[in-house]
């Protein structure tokens, strides 16, 4: 057993639950539906985990391995009927395993160490200390993805933040929250930056914790305070927040025509539409927020002030029965093979609708449909700048990146 | 380390006379000649030695293979696993296996009851989930055309988008396979409108054990002598692998009604049910449930308590659906039934596709088992007596209930559900549930099997419902298309040959030929 701090004596009543079933989830898998084999299904990496925990069957690289192919999306537990059953955190436990017994993927070691190295998955960004204010209420804390390789989405975060005069700031070193470590077993590591961030948190003085990231809000609200630490914020996801701020009449979205002439101004706020939303996995499942942003796209209004300017359609597989875009627990650095074929299927899901462009709420899928999709990507936050006529100049949305740092 | 040890000692014991111990085991020289052909064929994505892998596979929801898992042992491991992704790999696969006498068992996703799928002779496992394409939807004659590994759930869903139900809807329609279906003989709960799968289908395209193709012309009926490809509906894997399937699809009914009825007897609901078959309707879901399974799944719905609850869907144009509505509702008054509304059917739908006592009832050292059967309706109540008590009274056992689900102007279906702790060896206590479950349905004239099929496990009373002529007619087509026995051996009864798998030293079973390839993969 491994002896990282967050070890404890671990019931495998779920995991043999999961084991005996015949797989009644498997048609949600994305990657049981992606790789075809059973080894992948839930039931089946339930399967190797049981005959692991039990010495039928040695530990090995070779079998740690397919306790890595999950996106930790929590497909399967929507469908289950095992109320306490929740795989992704079965499998978060036998990577902790693994990683006791140093065979954890090459990938996620490599990912873990930059992480410990930089406090960042991708590149360090070169910025720090953003605007705002020594003291403020609002900390906005962006996230890896976002600071590293989506400056469009922090850009009209900022905008809109100063556009509604919301008193914020960010945290002059911000590091990870400490999910990708959480994430591929690395407990003690996680904790550690867990603890740090937390501190910085609550050292900034600031009454309500901002993250556009699903994974920072889930570790915030949820991981967070299962393992002792209070931020004594409120913690706000971006979409639920900018909601708040139109509701209140903080933030106004009118949205020109269409039709507006390119250098007219109504052309300079509008926006592609219909549009399709994609649900995030760990945003609506985790998180639960599914309405939310699709009340913010309702709330863009157009120019004459009255009508909804905006349909925003709901692809198969919507709300918390949503399709992970591939990049689900950071799956694509483990199988990127099969991530971008996730990716592709989500992307053709979202197509099939007759929008014009893609709409979600998580750097991480704003990335992987962005490449994936035909249609142009858009993070809410960056979609409701434009909406709104807010000059971030309307940033092309990335294509063509290579996934990740 | 995973063993295979106590599995063959079962297995060679005597409810399994169709596993014999290895005359000539199946040689490390063979599988890896095999395996060599495979990867120049097909490339090494679609073929693996991989312990993992074989081990993945090797499962399906068979009551022993689920009590052995939990102690670490498999009733069988293969050698290889393929996944071919065309016909013609399919093909390439079986002529492989014949130039090399390895065995082969087809796998789509593993959810039958029945130990179907599991690998008892080794060899190669071909899963076919990655012939899982939605080739066609043809909106004039109402017909979908799928590959065989497609899984349900998803088959379902793709229709619904287009307006359309495939009007198959087993309990296992989230983790099984339209090859799966057609090979075992499916049944769906919405079977009594819709047919079984063997209405449903009109045409397959499949691979002959030597590799040759055969299909059918898409028809709605023909007289062009006897039919050739029907005989893969109930083969289960033993002659050859079905690839492609054509069946019949519905519009989403217009109108769906939910009904529910108290009888206090199964008997006197059975009578109503017999009534109202005669007099044409077609309810899409019949379900009577006996008095121990009304209080266990409706204990809520009080006017049902201590009696037997019967449980409707009427779907369909709302015209056909008001005549079968009125018909049904006279035939359960006239037999002085009471009405329990609509909400026991949202009860039933809302939890008709969890299973999770089963996980449970194994977790804890119990054996939990449905044996479906069926007859007429002048014998379906006594075989429903016959086969509760005497299994009831068995030692061991918790529960033995039963519900009728699939109905017939000339009779239905029983699925019998037992549940109880081995007193001594697990597998003897189950095979005494079977041994007096199928003499009672055999004593009363009824067939051993409505849905679930032979397999395995069911295979050792085969001979008792069906005459020899009929299995020796059966047993020559095996052998002229399959000389060699090497497709899906040890199931259906069919074929002499023994397991030659994988086995070395008890601790070794997964370490065996395959080793020795492993690493051209």
């Amino acid at each position: 057993m491994s002896d990282t701090p967050l070890d404890h004596d671990h019931d495998l009543k779920q995991i043999t639950n999961c084991a005996l079933c015949p797989n009644m989830c498997r048609f949600a898998c994305p990657v049981a539906q992606t790789v075809r084999s059973e080894a992948v299904t839930p039931s089946g990496k339930a399967r190797i985990a049981y005959l692991m925990a039990h010495g039928h069957l040695g530990p090995s690289a070779e079998s740690y391995s397919y306790l890595y192919q999950c996106l930790l999306c929590g497909a399967c537990k929507e469908q289950c009927p095992f109320a306490e059953l929740d795989l992704a955190e079965e499998l978060e436990f036998f990577r902790a395993r693994a990683t006791a017994d140093a065979m954890t993927p090459t990938a996620a070691v490599d990912l873990v160490a930059r992480l410990n190295r930089d406090g960042t998955i991708f590149e360090p960004d070169a910025s720090s200390g953003l605007s705002g204010a020594e003291r403020f209420d609002v900390l906005y804390f962006r996230g890896c993805a976002t600071r590293g390789r989506h400056a469009e989405i922090e850009g009209a975060v900022r905008a809109l933040l100063d556009a509604a005069g919301v008193s914020w700031g960010t945290l002059s070193d911000e590091r990870c929250c400490g999910f990708p470590a959480a994430c591929f077993g690395y407990h003690r590591d996680a904790g550690r930056m867990a603890a740090e961030t937390a501190a910085a948190i609550k050292a900034s003085g600031a009454k309500v914790l901002l993250t556009g990231c699903p994974e920072c809000y889930d570790g915030f609200t949820r991981k967070y305070p299962e393992h002792g630490l209070k931020l004594g914020v409120e913690v706000r996801h971006v979409s639920v927040f900018l909601l708040d701020l139109v509701e209140a009449g903080r933030l106004r979205l009118p949205s020109g025509s269409r039709d507006a002439a390119p250098d007219s101004s109504e052309a300079r706020f509008s926006t592609p539409r219909p549009v399709v939303y994609h649900d995030p996995c760990v945003l609506a499942r985790r998180a639960g927020i599914i309405d939310e942003p699709r009340r913010l796209l309702a709330s863009i209004i157009d120019s004459g002030g009255e009508n909804p300017a905006l349909e925003a359609l709901d692809p198969l597989h919507s709300g918390r029965e949503t399709a992970c875009c591939g990049a689900g627990g950071l799956f694509h650095l483990v199988r990127p093979d099969a991530a971008r074929e996730i990716a592709a299927t989500r992307a053709g899901e979202l197509e099939k609708t007759r929008a014009e462009a893609i709409v979600t709420a998580c750097p991480f899928c704003r990335e992987w449909l962005g490449t994936a999709s035909r249609l142009p990507v858009y993070d809410l936050a960056e979609f409701t700048a434009m909406a709104a006529g807010i000059a971030i100049a309307a940033p092309a949305p990335r294509r063509g990146s290579d996934g990740h740092g | 380390m995973v063993s295979l040890a106590p599995c063959e000692s079962v297995l060679a014991g005597r409810q399994y006379p169709f596993y014999k111990p290895p005359e000539k085991r199946l040689s490390p020289a063979s599988v890896r000649a095999a395996a060599a052909h495979l990867l120049d064929l097909l490339g090494p994505s679609a073929v693996s030695a991989s312990k993992i892998e074989r081990l993945a596979v090797s499962r399906d929801f068979w009551p022993m293979g689920q009590t052995w898992f939990l102690q670490g042992k498999m009733a069988a491991i293969p050698d290889l696993v393929v996944w071919p992704r065309t016909t013609d790999e399919v093909a390439a696969t079986l002529r492989v296996a014949q130039e090399f006498d390895v065995p082969v068992t087809p796998f789509g996703e593993g959810s039958g009851a029945l130990g179907g799928a599991i690998p008892v002779a080794g060899g190669i496992l071909l899963d076919l989930k990655k012939m899982n394409r939605f080739l066609h939807i043809d909106r004039e004659n109402y017909l979908a055309t799928v590959e065989a590994g497609l899984n349900g759930r998803i088959y379902e869903d793709t229709l619904a988008a287009a307006g359309f139900t495939g009007g198959h809807i087993p309990q296992s329609l989230p983790c099984s396979t339209i090859g799966g279906w057609l090979a075992c003989r499916a049944a769906g709960q919405f079977s009594t409108r819709y047919g079984k799968i063997e209405d449903l289908v009109t045409g397959i395209t499949a691979v002959l054990p030597d590799g040759r193709v055969l299909s059918n012309r898409i028809a709605p009926r023909t007289a062009t002598g006897p039919q050739v490809w029907p005989l893969f509906l109930g083969s289960e894997g033993t002659l050859g692998v079905i690839t492609e399937a054509t069946l019949r699809v519905f519009p989403v009914p217009e109108k769906r009604v939910f009904a529910s009825y108290a009888f206090s007897s199964v008997e006197s609901g059975l009578d109503a049910i017999k009534r109202a078959l005669h007099r044409g309707a077609r309810p899409a879901v019949v379900r009577l449930y006996d008095d121990l399974e009304t209080g266990r799944h409706f204990a809520n719905v009080s006017a049902a308590e201590g009696k037997c609850l019967l449980v409707l869907i009427v779907e369909g144009d709302s015209r056909l659906v008001a005549a079968e509505e009125e018909i049904l509702a006279e035939e359960c008054r006239a037999a002085g039934a009471v009405g329990c509304g609509s909400e026991p059917v949202e009860t039933w739908r809302r939890a008709r596709f969890d299973i999770s006592i089963s996980s449970q009832l194994f977790r804890r050292g119990a054996i939990a088992d449905t044996i479906e059967v069926a007859g007429g309706w002048d014998r379906i109540a006594a075989i429903y007596r016959a086969m509760s008590q005497e299994v009831g009274e068995l030692e061991g056992t918790l529960v033995a209930s039963g519900h009728f689900s699939h109905v017939y102007p000339d009779g239905a279906c029983l699925y019998l559900s037992i549940a109880g702790f081995p007193p001594g060896e697990p597998a003897e206590y189950h095979q005494a549930v079977w041994e007096k479950a199928m003499d009672a349905v055999l004593r009363h004239g009824g067939t051993i099997s409505h849905h679930h099929g032979i397999g395995f496990h069911r295979a050792p009373f085969l001979a008792r419902e069906r005459g020899e002529a009929d299995l020796d007619a059966l047993r020559l087509i095996k052998k002229a298309w399959d000389p060699k026995g090497i497709i899906n051996p040890g199931k259906l009864g069919l074929d002499e040959r023994g397991p030659a798998g994988p086995v070395g030293p008890a601790g070794t079973g997964a370490d065996g030929p395959a080793a020795e390839v492993k690493s051209r993969v």
